[in-house]
């Protein structure tokens, strides 16, 4: 690899859960210390700030064009859809939710549903089609969000009723094609198979079915059995409302208000222990140069 | 006799307590290595052993986990509360990094709680053993096959020398056969010229923190076959459904009706364990445990097993 790219990659990977989770677990990371020296980004501001400024300056580099990876994508879509156009109390976020055969990068559920798979200047569109054709199975609306050279390609690889979404800037989400809500085109097995029971049980119950009296080895086949019969439409609004509560994210709101603007993201889809949200804003105090000792 | 090379999770540490009694009747002696940061739990357990008057060694330098920089703690867990208690003594692990002064540093260290040694990628065998000098011959050591051949296992002739073979083979459940070998050691052990046998349950050597969501649920229970000579071998039961990883509770219920219906075959040469009398009447209530409960049970069989084939 070429120095850039050396450089690049250890950058993309300062976002990665494993750097997050040790941070807030362990109040320590030496993996951290390693990237951020292969990074090429340390000089003595840098060793002078704190460790959670070291990662808004990191994100500063990756979100220029030409390296932007998925991070910088869920960033984007996390300020812009979800902080900014929702708030944590009004809207859901689910990542890497099962849908088919599949698992969704990001989803929101605020009214309806809608997936956004990410399609980065690194990734290539060879899955697309298959995802598309899983995700339609649970969720209302796709957007697929791409790189400006992908576009066209993705206008057309697609049907008309999936939107296309592009990273105009590395903070701005422009629509180029709308997508059309296909809640009636769900499949209610599908969904069923990426609920907890207890959740798919409450949309039952809405439906006034009775839930059998079974033991839990016989338990999730039977109500299967009976969810494969409740209408799309209705199984679709209904999973909107259910996770909504039971995957909300509003207790976050405080921790997330306290976190740097770059790792907000990343606490929004790494699922902490309490104890540890505390741990992560000690950690990100901490002084950069201090940090780098981690790394022996 | 038989050191079990356990990895102290939370279901492993609750096998060694439920099964304390077996494991002290039998005169065996569980090899704990702590792995989560609190220590309530190993401390539990060694309080229960101690009670029946049984055995432990604990890891004072564990490799996987979270004592993994730094076994502190362990060691502060051991002086303080079982100086006293003859059944628990430390183990050092011998790794790859480490040099023979590493290890006699570590060693006269924990002198007072009778360190066993245990090698496991060391390499220095030869210089260590005459680092020990004229305390070679009083001195413990448990070899871990896949790390220490014969020539390796010679520079410790004369002293009490257990060998520890990883019976279990690490897959994906769906990959496992219905049946295979296991060990034959616990027959095999005096020819080898070691005074015990170890091995790593029907966990494997392989650790793991966790792990994603199973598609497919095994249950594995080994067994003596009288037909080959007494060599252990091991069932895997495997649930039938296995292309998404949901409803373990499901699949736990294919996976014990398979072995239900082995057991109740009569051909099955499985003991009449605990243990499976516990699967029989969770197969009765078709009720899913969770996935800790089932390997805690896996374990305490294969614990029982080897007290009665021993017997």
């Amino acid at each position: 690899m070429t120095t850039a790219a050396t450089n690049l990659s250890a950058i993309s990977r300062l976002f990665s859960t494993t750097v997050f989770r040790e941070l807030a677990e362990k109040g320590r990371s030496p993996l951290f210390a390693r990237l951020l020296e292969d990074s090429g980004l340390m000089d003595t501001q840098l060793a002078a700030g704190t460790v959670g400024a070291s990662f808004d300056s990191a994100f500063a580099a990756l979100r220029k064009a030409g390296g932007r990876d998925e991070y910088v994508y869920k960033s984007a879509l996390t300020h812009n859809i979800l902080l900014g156009r929702h708030s944590l109390c009004t809207a859901s976020l689910l990542t890497e939710f099962r849908a088919g055969l599949c698992k969704a990068d990001l989803a929101i559920l605020n009214g309806t549903s809608t997936v956004y798979e990410i399609k980065s200047e690194r990734d290539t569109l060879s899955r697309l089609e298959n995802q598309v054709k899983n995700y339609r199975k649970v969720f209302a609306k796709i957007y697929i969000v791409v790189a400006e050279p992908f576009i066209d390609q993705v206008l057309e690889l697609t049907d008309a009723d999936v939107g296309v979404m592009c990273l105009a800037r590395w903070n701005r989400v422009n629509t180029v094609r709308e997508a059309v809500d296909r809640a009636d085109a769900v499949c209610p097995i599908t969904v069923f198979d990426s609920l907890r029971l207890a959740e798919a049980i409450m949309i039952l119950d809405r439906f006034g079915v009775v839930i059998p009296d079974l033991p839990n080895t016989k338990m999730r086949e039977a109500v299967k059995q009976k969810f494969a019969l409740l209408p799309p439409k209705f199984v679709h609004n209904e999973m909107v409302r259910v996770l909504k509560r039971t995957r909300s994210l509003a207790a976050l709101s405080d921790f997330i208000d306290q976190l740097p603007h770059s790792l907000k993201t990343a606490a929004l889809c790494t699922t902490l222990r309490l104890k540890d949200h505390q741990r992560l804003l000690t950690t990100l105090s901490i002084p950069t140069h201090q940090a780098m000792e981690w790394a022996i | 006799m038989y050191y079990p090379y356990f990895r102290g999770k939370q279901f492993e540490l609750i096998a060694i307590r439920e099964s304390a009694v077996v494991l002290a009747q039998s005169n065996f002696c569980p090899i704990i290595e702590p792995v989560k940061e609190t220590l309530n739990g190993l401390h539990k357990t060694l309080t229960e052993v101690c009670r029946v008057h049984g055995k432990a060694i604990v890891i004072v330098n564990p490799v996987h986990g979270d004592h993994a920089e730094d076994g502190k703690e362990i060691t502060d867990l051991l002086t303080e509360e079982y100086l006293d208690k003859p059944g628990v003594s430390a183990g050092i692990l011998l790794r790859a990094n480490m040099t023979p002064a590493d290890a006699l540093a570590c060693y006269q260290k924990h002198l007072a709680h009778k360190p066993m040694f245990i090698h496991m990628g060391f390499t220095e065998a030869r210089a260590f053993a005459e680092l020990l000098g004229d305390n070679l011959s009083k001195t413990r050591h448990a070899f871990v096959e896949a790390h220490c051949g014969k020539l390796y296992r010679r520079h410790y002739d004369g002293c009490f020398r257990v060998l520890i073979r990883d019976g279990f083979r690490k897959r994906k459940n769906a990959d496992h056969p219905p049946l295979e070998e296991f060990s034959d050691l616990h027959v095999t052990y005096p020819d080898e010229g070691m005074n015990g046998f170890g091995d790593f349950l029907t966990v494997g050597d392989d650790f793991s923190e966790g792990g994603g969501p199973a598609y497919a649920v095994a249950i594995h229970l080994t067994f003596i076959e009288p037909k080959k000579d007494d060599a252990m071998y091991i069932y895997h039961f495997v649930s039938t459904t296995r292309d998404t990883p949901t409803d373990p509770a499901g699949k736990f219920g294919q996976a014990l009706e398979k072995l239900v219906q082995k057991y109740n075959s009569g051909t099955s040469n499985l003991y009449d364990t605990s243990a499976v009398k516990e699967l029989q009447d969770l197969h009765d209530k078709g009720h899913f445990p969770g996935l800790g409960v089932v390997k805690k049970l896996s374990m305490k069989h294969h614990i029982e097993t080897i007290a009665t084939y021993l017997r």
